[in-house]
């Protein structure tokens, strides 16, 4: 698999995958989308993320982490999801995708396993993230 | 920013319930400022003074057709998909202009983010369109300068090619073309009219009356304005289901008195079985009596048969007044020449004449009454006739009314209630959408299918004011003052009062049948019976339409305190000499 803009999580190394994602998940103005698992359907829907990464919407950027197994970041994943303003009652395990906010880092934009991973979602899971924050683009623009 | 998020849940709202519910007339109610949507599952009661916005869904329009009649199957699935793409496309111009002009400001960027969302979610709720979005995504990104391209409006611009392809399509189709119609009628006790809908037709509006909500008398205006309101309802009434009702009552009514024809019958047999006079009835004379005998018999069959049949009769369904009249006409003719020929063939015999002469002199007023009920149901069955056709021109759909293909019909019509004339609580207000197929045959009428009919209950919502009129029974409460008389508990005495009353918007039963009211009575009761009435003042409260009252009042002439009720009955009952309730 030939990705732009996508980075595997390592699955052997729990360290390094916990550096990786952070640093990304600390990169500003960054939306990051989220894959978990690996079937046959997330391996279909991953070009299609990718290809959807490649496109920014008022300067944001776009980024895929795929994390092959639920386990590997589940101490980190599991926290972030929690906090997701979708659905509370949310289970991480039925999660298959989601995003974070570009400022806040909410999770947000969750597709869960028995959702298809389509552009049509992995493109309304990018918008929602971005839109989640659209309120303090003022604010941190102010700052700078 | 915070609107648009309104707007944004109101469609996903409207968008759950369409589901939910299903239905092509969707009503939102504007009332002083405010609007609220009224589902099926809901009281369907509006303000009598509100204005209405008539939403069609085009998609449960198209579904409905679809289903009930299954020769537009292949036109409706056409227009079902130009439909979901124009749904989906309603936004694209904002869209592409928040992108290309690239405002980075809070507002626009959440504008985009909204309409975007909306966009794909109405995408996603459509098979058609999820397939085809994922085919154009894919295909976008297997160009060569996709990175130079607009995604949305490389989409954007392929979905509207499929719509205009699809509009090609139809164009080319040769099946019959339909067109659809909504129309409005005001319902109530005179009968009905028809009521102007913005956008679907040409009517003009009626009278603009607002139907005020503190009333404390009637001004001369107003009873000028009712004057000539009343003088229209009478216009109306002409098109009246209880006129119509009203006037078959009268037929019965009026209809040839059977005992008169028996008593006939009787006597002529009698005659003609008399040993008195048995011989000398010529075979002349038995033979025409015979044939009166036959003729009374077929009289009395007819108008028995007739009784029953006009009590089958609807002002909506056709029926036959030609035959009944010509079989009327015809047997009240003979009835008249048998009698005649009877006469005659008997004056031969002078031995007959006697008896002939009692049987004539009973015939004679009999065919005469014959003569003049048949008069007055010629004219009450032409008057018959008259109101069902009012009835039905005033349901047919007139050519004010404007025919919609399904790709230029209105989403949106407009109703203002205060501009459809006089009106009273309790009046109906009823929406119709009619598919209009023209007729195969030239020279016919088109034909009309309804689609779907809503129906409406005007009612004065929220705190309003009366004034009721009627009698009271008045007792003083433990009086002591020597110019009362002790005997007599009540006392009659004519009331006015002054009430407030609310309107339901959630109950029929509350609106039509409890109908409470407080407020202030004045009442001019004559307690020392001298003529002279007094001057009473207190608190009332009335219920079920204001039939019954209840209060206690001051009789500030004599200083005396008194407790009343009040039976105010809509009909008057032998006995109770209490005037019936006036508001």
């Amino acid at each position: 698999m030939n990705f732009k803009r996508t980075t595997i999580i390592p699955l052997d190394d729990a360290e390094l995958a916990k550096q990786l994602f952070d640093a990304y998940l600390n990169k500003e103005f960054m939306i990051l989308m989220i894959i978990l698992g690996d079937t046959d359907s997330i391996r279909k829907a991953l070009p299609k993320a990718d290809n959807l990464a490649t496109k920014s919407y008022y300067g944001m950027e776009r980024w895929v982490l795929w994390i092959r197994n639920h386990d590997v970041l589940e101490s980190t994943l599991r926290p972030l999801l929690e906090t997701n303003e979708q659905d509370e009652t949310l289970v991480y395990e039925d999660v298959k995708c989601f995003s974070t906010s570009p400022i806040l880092d909410a999770a947000t934009g969750v597709i869960l396993k028995n959702a298809e991973l389509n552009y049509l979602s992995l493109q309304r899971s990018f918008f929602k993230a971005q839109s989640h924050d659209t309120g303090l683009i003022n604010d941190v623009n102010n700052s700078l | 920013m915070t609107n648009l998020k309104a707007i944004l849940v109101c469609v996903l709202l409207l968008f759950s319930l369409a589901k939910v519910q299903a239905q092509i007339i969707q009503v939102t109610e504007i009332d002083r400022g405010s609007s609220r949507s009224i589902s099926l599952a809901e009281a369907q009661i509006i303000d009598i003074n509100a204005s209405l916005e008539i939403n069609l869904s085009k998609t449960e329009l198209l579904k409905m057709i679809a289903e009930q009649y299954p020769q537009y199957t292949q036109q409706t699935a056409l227009e079902s998909k130009i439909n979901a793409i124009s749904d989906a496309l309603l936004n694209q111009e904002a869209i592409l202009n928040s992108l290309i002009l690239g405002v980075e400001n809070v507002e626009s960027q959440q504008q985009f983010f909204d309409l975007m969302e909306l966009f794909l979610m109405t995408i996603g709720e459509n098979e058609m369109l999820s397939q085809r979005y994922e085919i154009l995504s894919e295909a976008y990104f297997n160009l060569e300068n996709h990175e130079t391209l607009n995604m949305e409006a490389y989409i954007f611009s392929r979905f509207n090619a499929d719509a205009l392809e699809l509009k090609e399509q139809l164009k080319l189709m040769e099946a019959t073309k339909y067109n659809v119609s909504l129309v409005a009628f005001k319902k109530d006790k005179l009968g009905g009219d028809r009521v102007h809908v913005q956008n679907f037709d040409t009517y003009t509006e009626r009278d603009y009356v607002t139907i005020e909500r503190w009333v404390t008398s009637l001004s001369d205006s107003q009873e000028e304005q009712i004057a000539g309101l009343a003088e229209k309802a009478k216009t109306n009434e002409a098109k009246t289901l209880r006129i119509f009702e009203s006037l078959k009552t009268k037929l019965i009514t009026y209809l040839p008195n059977l005992d008169c024809v028996q008593a006939q019958k009787e006597n002529l047999m009698t005659l003609l079985n008399n040993p008195e006079t048995y011989g000398d009835l010529t075979a002349d004379i038995t033979l025409q009596a015979n044939e009166l005998f036959s003729r009374l018999n077929a009289l009395s069959s007819m108008v028995t048969a007739f009784k029953s049949d006009i009590g089958s009769w609807t002002i909506t369904t056709p029926f036959e007044l030609k035959t009944n009249l010509e079989n009327f006409s015809k047997n009240s003719k003979h009835l008249t020449e048998d009698f005649e020929l009877l006469e005659s063939l008997s004056k031969a015999i002078e031995r007959l004449r006697p008896k002939f002469d009692q049987l004539f002199q009973g015939f004679e007023p009999c065919v005469l009454e014959f003569e003049a009920y048949f008069k007055v149901v010629q004219e009450t069955l032409t008057l018959l006739k008259l109101q069902q056709s009012n009835y039905i021109v005033n349901k047919t759909i007139g050519d004010e009314v404007h025919r919609f293909s399904i790709d230029n019909l209105p989403s949106k019509g407009f109703i203002n209630l205060k501009g459809t004339g006089s009106r009273t609580n309790g009046d109906e207000l009823v929406l119709e959408v009619v598919l209009r197929v023209p007729s195969t045959l030239e020279g016919a009428p088109e034909q009309q299918f309804l689609l779907e009919q809503r129906s409406f209950y005007m009612q004065l919502i929220g705190a309003r004011s009366e004034v009721a009129v009627g009698m009271i029974l008045a007792n003083p409460i433990g009086s002591t003052n020597p110019a009362i008389d002790p005997a007599r508990s009540f006392f009659y005495a004519p009331s006015a009062s002054i009430l407030l009353k609310f309107g339901s918007k959630s109950s029929y039963f509350y609106n039509e049948f409890v109908d409470l009211g407080v407020g202030l009575n004045f009442a001019a009761s004559d307690f020392d019976t001298d003529g002279t009435p007094e001057f009473g003042t207190g608190l009332v409260v009335t219920g079920f339409k204001d039939i019954i009252s209840f209060g206690i009042n001051y009789n500030v002439t004599l200083d005396e305190p008194y407790w009343f009720f009040g039976i105010n009955l809509p009909f008057n009952l032998p006995g109770l000499p209490i005037n019936s309730v006036k508001n």
